[in-house]
Order: C-alpha cells, then structure tokens, then sequence
C-alpha cells in the first residue's frame, strides 16, 4: 500500500525505510493472534486422545499398570512387560495378563488389531508367555460390560473419548451461558504420520459423532492399511442441548496443530466458533484505524515528515488483510464495538482455497507493479515510465494507466471470477446433500411407522 | 557476422559441465561455486580455450547441481544454505526408509522448475524481464528488508501448544521466536568478522563466507548424526511417490515464486525465496515442499546465471554468473536461445542420473554405517574448510556450528543463520555498518 504513496516510494529509493511499517501492518493481524492470544486465550477442556512421549514428542507415551483409572479411559498409551498368561487364543481374538514392574493387567487384541499385534510381536503370544520378554503393547483402557478394566490393543485411540468431551462442552456451554473452549491435541505418531479424525455435528439428532481416520502424512496424503478397524472407527456422544455448526468446514484434525474450539450459547441453541481467538478485533477495520493512527502519531514524534502518508499507507496494508480474510469462509468480527461477532466471509473458491490467496498476493504484486510504473517519472525525474501503453496504443496516458492495470490484475480478476463459480457450486451441493439427508430421514421414519428398523 | 559458437560447441561444453556437476555435486558441503573456482584454478587452459562456450560449461555444471545435491541434502544431511528449509522433511523421508523418494519428489520439482525457467525466458521473459528489472531495481533493499521483517513474524511456534499454562505456552513460543532473532544476529555478527576483520587470507576472500555456510548447515548435522549414533534403515529405492497432482502444482507454484524473487533480487538467496513463495502459493505438506525445493533451487542457480545471458537486461546476480562473466558475457539472442534450450537437455539428463545416483547412494547406506559416512564427511567438510580458508577459516566454522545448533536448541529457522549475509549487507545500506563495526573493534 505504500506504493499507492509517491513520497513514500521516494523515500524508500532514499533508503529510507520507515514505509516498511506498512507491510508490518498488513501482517500484524495474524501476527497479534498467532503469537499472543492464541497462548492466552483460556481453555477449559483439553482433550488429549494421544498424550506424547515427553522426550520424543510422539505418541504414544508409555503408562505403568498402577497408573490405569477409568479417567484415562479410550486415550492411546503403550504398556511395556511381559507376558505372563495366556487366557484365551481363537482366531481373531486374544486375551492375556500382561505384566510390568508395577502391577498386572488384562490385555485384549481383536479383530485386525489381533493381526497388527501378532505382526508387531514377530511371534506367537503363547512363545512370548514362554520366554520372559518384555514387550510393548499400544492401546488404551476399556471397561467391560461388568466394569472390570481392561487394556485393549490399538494403534489409535477410540475416539468415544473426543466425542463425549466435546458433548460435554456443549452441555456445559448452554447451561453457564459463557463461552466453553476446547483444545484437541493431535496426534502425532513416529515418522512425522499423524492420526487422523474428524468431528462431525449431528445436530438434528443431537450427536456428536467422531470418526478416527488412518494416519495421513503431513500433506494429508493417507497410509493404506492404517484405518482403525470398524469396531473403534466411530464414537458417538449425545447432548442435552441444541447444537449448530457455523463454519461451513469439517473439523478434521490431522497434521500440524489440533484446533481450539469455542462454544457459545446464542438463543437456543449452542453455536461452534472455530478457533474463537482469532479474527476478532485484530482483524477489524477498527483496528485498521487504530493501527494507522499509532503508527501515524509514533511517526510524527519521530520527525518523520511523510508520517501522515505512512499512517494512511498502514491503515490500508491492514485492512488489505482483513479484506482479503473475508474472502474465505470464516470471516471476521469487521467493526467493533459496533459488531461483537464474526461476519461469515464470501467463501470464494471453496474446493481450492489456495489459489484465492494467490490471486489476491499476484493483486498485491499488480498494484505495486503499476504504482511504481506510473510513479516513475516523479520519483526518477528524467525516466520515462518503463511501460507506457499510449506509446503504442491510440489512447491517453491516463487510459493507458488505467489499461495497464487492468492487464497486470487479469489473472486475479480470472481466479475471482472462478471463485465465484465454485462457490456457486459449492453451495449448490451443499443444498442437494442436505435434500438427500432429508430425504433418507423421511424414509427411515416411514420404515419406523411400519415396523421396520 | 560470424556466428561465436555452434550446437556442437554449446552440447559438448554443455554436456560436459553437467557431467562434472552431477559428478562431484552430490558430495556434501561442495557448492557449485567452489567446484568451478577449482576447475578455473587447477585448469586454466581448458577455461580460455573457448571463451564463449565457458557460460554453458558453467551452464551444464550450475543444473547437474541443482539435480544432484539432492542426494546430500536428503542422505548426508549436508548442503548450502538455500537447502536449509528441506533438511528436515527429507531426514523425515530418510528415517522412513523413503530417501530415494525424497529425491524424487525433488526431482519432479526441478525438472518443471528448469523447464518453465527455459520456456518462460525464452518467451514472456524475453520481454517482461528488462521491464521487471528496470521497475524494482530501485527497491531491492527495501524489499529485502521486508521479507527479513516477514521472516520473523511468519515464525510458526512449533511446541507452544503443550504448555500447562498461558504463561509457559507463550514463554514456548516467544523462546522459539527469540531464539531466531538471537541467531539472527550472533550469524550477523560472525557474517562481519569474516568479511572485515582481515583474519582470513586475501587469496581466501572469495570464500570467505565457506566455513560459515558449512557450520551453520552442514556440520551441525553431521556431528548430531555422529553423537546420536543415528542409522538408517533400509531405503526402498523404487520409482515410486506418494503425491497428488495437486501437490506437484502447487510446490512447482511455489518454487517457482520463490526461486524466482531469490534469483532476480541480490542477497535473497533459493531458501528465502522458497519460504516466500510457500506462502503466496498456500503449500502445505511434506510432498509439496520437496517439490517446491527442487523447483526453487533449481530457478534459483540456474535462473541467476541465466540472467547473464539476455542480451537486453545486463544484470549478473549470482556467485557463478560473477565468475563466468569476469571471462566472457553472451552477448546475442542466439546465445541466449542456445541457452535455453540447453537447460531443458541438461535438466533431463540430470534427472535421469540423479535418479540411478539416489539408488546407488540408497544401497550404498544398507552396508556402510552411516556413523563412518558421517564422519567421513566430517573429515571431508574439516579438508575442504582448511584447504580454501586455512585454521582461522576452521574456528569461524566452529564459532558458526554453535550458532546452527542454538538454532536447532530454540527449534527455530536455520535460515536465520543468512544473518551472516544478509546483516553486514543491510547495515551498509542503511549506514549502521560503521556501528557494528566498532562495537565488534574492528574499526569503522
């Protein structure tokens, strides 16, 4: 934006660099939010399906049999001792006593976790009974229908216990009336895989239904043979009170860092507000004002003689980025205090969201290009203008200005335009799943009315 | 007017610069600049036999680089500073028995990132690139400047999230971020010893940042190796990624930006540019990122020497193209045409080579310790330093090795450590080098 700015472009030909605070504007949205209030934002639920081993920052950690209690119940962790009984070997099913230096417990491997065990261990269960050697087994604590405890063998953890945390800070945002934040761990697994899972709000049945996934790379490309096998692929949880979902996205949580989930009581309902530190104030037009104004007055009492410029210059590289926010889906809280909560964005491009933010920084680079072009002469007195169109065409100097523009920001205008086509898509399909869902349900229903399932 | 060289001429020099590149690119620490003042040091006649063929020799070598340093990056751990941004994900590759697919990966990116180079120069290029140069050449310190402030701010606070509380989630994420900001300067202040104390021989000069590059990027990765231990597992060496198509377009994107922005402005070097272009690209994942390295680097070497060779622009950007053109400078459209075509010629080659290099280094590591490998190189990298800049080159390697594992203690960018370069050259600018220099006593 400083560009906009012939003093300023003069200035930095000077090597005079205070124009520079303009691009620090235009970042510090992200900024404020990524390195402050994220870390101070208050959270009242941690969910940790998978806490890592301290040293390694892998999971799973190891955990000794006398630390097992019901509160850790679903949450991937390994045991490591012996085997000391064989109690029960089928096809498909095992089940043993396992035993560290602390205590015993009853380990059970089933279906392909049964199969992944037996690969994992290089020998039968019985052969390890014999032989005395320590071994490792991942899993987590499960509770039989008589309410004994036991160790079932996984490579994930179930993710009923996602699903009921969730539910809980539901419930509990609807009964305090504030706002109740979740933070989901991810999970990380050796050789830099993450375990994959997915949160989805059932809000017409008042479920919260999560699916544990297979492990996918830091790309998200996923590992064949790595799903969970189908008896803890789903856990289901149920509220007591209404729920919607807002930001039109799946929450999946893979690779990177896991979201902080916010929920808040609006009506009567609960509304979801996704990673509620972020893009409130810091990413308002407010702020833009304020940023400008700041770095206006520090200028001035500075001495800087083009501090009004700059203020001007910084107030807009701001709200470059909150625009170019609002493109997407999650839009941001744009004039406090006179708004307090988000304006959805316009949702350009859905299915390539990347792209959006390229059109817009190839915009940036256009603009740039096309002020320092037109500038020139001003700023270089005895340079022509390296592109001057109306030497070649029939037109102004002006209208060739304004031609050159409008070519050098064709390729933004072009992915806008698709933006705009996919979003019509996007919604298009949207609306048709819903009608499809709907549609499924009235069936259903009939079948009930009939005797059926 | 008599044509100044002939396809047979531009393919036997050419050719024969790539081989050496993909030759001796591949040991570590050995930067394609080195091997061609060694080459102008130990065979000065073979230089001057043909004046104008030297930019495609050169041309040939800076592309088997580009291909073939690859395989240190990805086996050795081991490479100059535009690498510094695929260390990581390539060990990952590498501890998961998937090296040769890193490289692959790299490939990909390099060879679209040599042919769009080829294409996009010898078309839109032809005419874009003087208006580009003539526009921005005025701002190159302030947009230097500007990707030095975006670096720090853009730094993603990798472990912060497993704080208990507010307090030490934030202390984790500020240690990253301040770790940086230490290394970017500690890299500076090292970056001023080695270019203005005179502790370093004269005839050392134009090596003189050698042994920082080498402590900052290569050596602490070696001795970490040695200390851990560390060995490899067994590679799978068949042809085969796991990538989406989407992924090879937007890491190409990406690279593409980025050693573009690295190529045309001075001091950016291939890693800044890359971390640049991610961001404007969107690129995420491992596989993206490889591939936008290899495009980068690629873009990055061979675009700057390749700058040399348009007949209307008249810059020299680069270390290579310095030295090539104290020789000779193309000077017709002919040259530059022979040129661009080369690159795709020698970018095929390369790719094919480097690809059957991967697999023999990848068995090479099933039967040999990677603990004698590693301190092979460490003997290699200790040569090379003392050969080109004598024992005070070796203590400035070893002053700059701390500061590469403060970076690795704080878990933050190795590309802080460009500090060395790109501090002295900042302060110049904006007259703060006097500053520096007395505050270090070395004068002002």
């Amino acid at each position: 934006m400083a560009m906009f700015f012939p003093p300023l472009l003069s200035d930095l030909v000077k090597g005079v660099m205070w124009p520079v605070l303009a691009g620090v504007s235009a970042y510090l949205p992200d900024f404020l939010d990524f390195k402050f209030k994220k870390f101070l934002w208050r959270v009242d639920y941690l969910v940790d399906p998978a806490p890592r081993d301290p040293l390694r920052k892998l999971s799973p950690r190891r955990i000794r049999v006398s630390e097992l209690s019901q509160g850790l119940r679903w949450r991937l962790y390994y045991l490591e001792g012996r085997v000391e009984d064989m109690l029960e070997e089928r096809e498909g099913y095992a089940r043993f006593k396992l035993a560290d230096d602390t205590g015993s417990v009853i380990v059970v491997a089933r279906d392909g976790d049964y199969e992944k065990l037996r690969r994992m261990l290089g020998s039968s269960i019985q052969e390890l009974a014999a032989s005395g050697k320590t071994v490792r087994i991942p899993g987590y604590l499960e509770v039989d229908e008589n309410g004994a405890i036991y160790w079932n063998v996984a490579d994930a953890p179930h993710s009923q216990y996602v699903a009921e945390a969730v539910a809980r800070a539901i419930d509990e945002a609807y009964e305090t009336g504030r706002m109740v934040t979740v933070k989901i761990h991810n999970i990380r697994m050796p050789g830099d895989f993450y375990r994959r899972f997915l949160i989805q709000y059932d809000s017409k049945n008042r479920r919260i239904i999560v699916h544990m996934g297979p492990l996918v790379s830091t790309g998200g490309l996923p590992l064949e043979g790595t799903e969970p096998p189908e008896y803890r692929r789903i856990g289901v949880a149920e509220t007591k009170h209404a729920f919607r979902k807002v930001y039109v996205r799946p929450t999946v949580i893979d690779a990177f860092s896991g979201p902080e989930i916010g929920y808040e009581k609006v009506g009567d309902v609960v509304e979801e507000v996704f990673i509620p530190w972020h893009r409130g104030f810091s990413h308002s037009l407010t702020a833009s004002v304020v940023i400008g104004g700041i770095i206006g007055l520090a200028t001035l009492a500075l001495g800087y003689a083009n501090w009004f410029y700059l203020a001007v210059a910084s107030m807009l590289g701001h709200a470059m980025h909150v625009l170019e926010d609002q493109l997407g889906f999650m839009g941001s809280v744009l004039f406090p205090p006179l708004t307090k909560r988000r304006i959805p964005g316009l949702m350009l491009g859905p299915s390539r969201q990347g792209l959006i933010n390229f059109a817009t920084n190839w915009l940036m680079l256009a603009l740039a290009a096309w002020n320092v072009n037109r500038f020139m002469p001003e700023i270089s007195p005895g340079m022509p203008k390296p592109i001057e169109l109306s030497n070649t065409l029939p037109v102004t100097p002006a209208a060739g200005d304004a031609l050159l523009l409008l070519l050098l920001a064709l390729p933004a205008i072009a992915i806008y335009a698709w933006g705009v086509l996919d979003r019509r898509r996007f919604l298009i399909k949207q609306k048709e799943r819903l009608e499809e869902e709907k549609a499924k349900e009235a069936v259903e229903e009939a079948y009930e009315e009939v005797g059926g399932y | 007017m008599e044509a100044l060289i002939n396809p047979v001429e531009v393919l036997t020099w050419g050719l024969t610069g790539t081989f050496l590149g993909l030759l001796l690119s591949w040991i570590p620490g050995l930067h394609i600049f080195n091997l061609l003042v060694l080459v102008f040091a130990l065979a000065p006649g073979f230089i001057t036999s043909n004046i104008y063929a030297l930019p495609y020799f050169a041309l040939g070598a800076v592309v088997g680089f580009s291909f073939a340093s690859s395989i240190a990056s990805t086996y050795l751990s081991v490479s100059d500073e535009s690498m510094m941004l695929m260390l990581f994900p390539s060990q990952r590759y590498l501890l998961a028995g998937r090296g040769h697919r890193a490289v692959l990966l790299y490939l990909i990116g390099a060879l679209t990132g040599a042919v769009f180079l080829a294409v996009f120069m010898a078309t839109i290029g032809v005419y874009a690139m003087p208006v580009i140069y003539n526009l921005f050449s005025p701002y190159y310190w302030f947009i230097l400047l500007a990707i030095i402030v975006f670096m720090f701010m853009s730094e993603y606070p990798k472990e912060a999230d497993h704080g208990r509380t507010p307090r030490e989630k934030l202390w984790l994420a500020w240690r990253q971020v301040l770790g940086g900001v230490l290394v970017f300067f500690a890299s500076g202040i090292l970056g001023f010893i080695a270019s203005y104390s005179g502790l370093l021989r004269i005839e050392a000069a134009y090596a003189r940042l050698t042994p920082l590059f080498i402590g900052f990027f290569g050596f602490p990765w070696v001795l970490r190796n040695l200390i851990s231990r560390r060995s490899i597992p067994r590679q799978d060496t068949r042809d085969v990624v796991e990538t989406a198509p989407g992924a090879v377009v937007n890491g190409s994107a990406s690279g593409i930006i980025g050693g573009g922005i690295a190529a045309f402005f001075p001091i950016i070097t291939g890693g800044m540019g890359a971390l640049v272009g991610g961001h404007m690209a969107s690129s995420r994942g491992d596989d993206t990122f490889l591939i936008s390295q290899g495009a980068a680097r690629t873009v990055y070497y061979t675009g700057a020497l390749f700058f040399l060779f348009h007949p209307t622009m008249r810059i020299t950007r680069g270390s290579v193209a310095w030295l090539v053109g104290g020789v000779y400078t193309p000077k017709t459209w002919a040259e530059f045409y022979a040129g661009a075509a080369f690159i795709i010629l020698a970018a095929a080659v390369s790719f094919v080579i480097t690809l059957y290099l991967s697999k023999a280094v990848a068995r090479l590591l099933t039967r040999i310790s990677y603990v004698y490998i590693s301190a092979a190189t460490l003997v290699f990298l200790i040569s090379l330093v003392y050969y080109l800049t004598g024992p005070v080159g070796l203590v400035l390697m070893l002053a700059a090795t701390s500061v590469g594992f403060a970076a690795m203690v704080f878990n933050t960018r190795l590309s802080y450590c460009l500090g060395s370069l790109i501090l002295p050259v900042l302060a110049n600018t904006m007259g703060f080098a006097g500053f520096f220099l007395e505050l270090l006593g070395l004068g002002g």
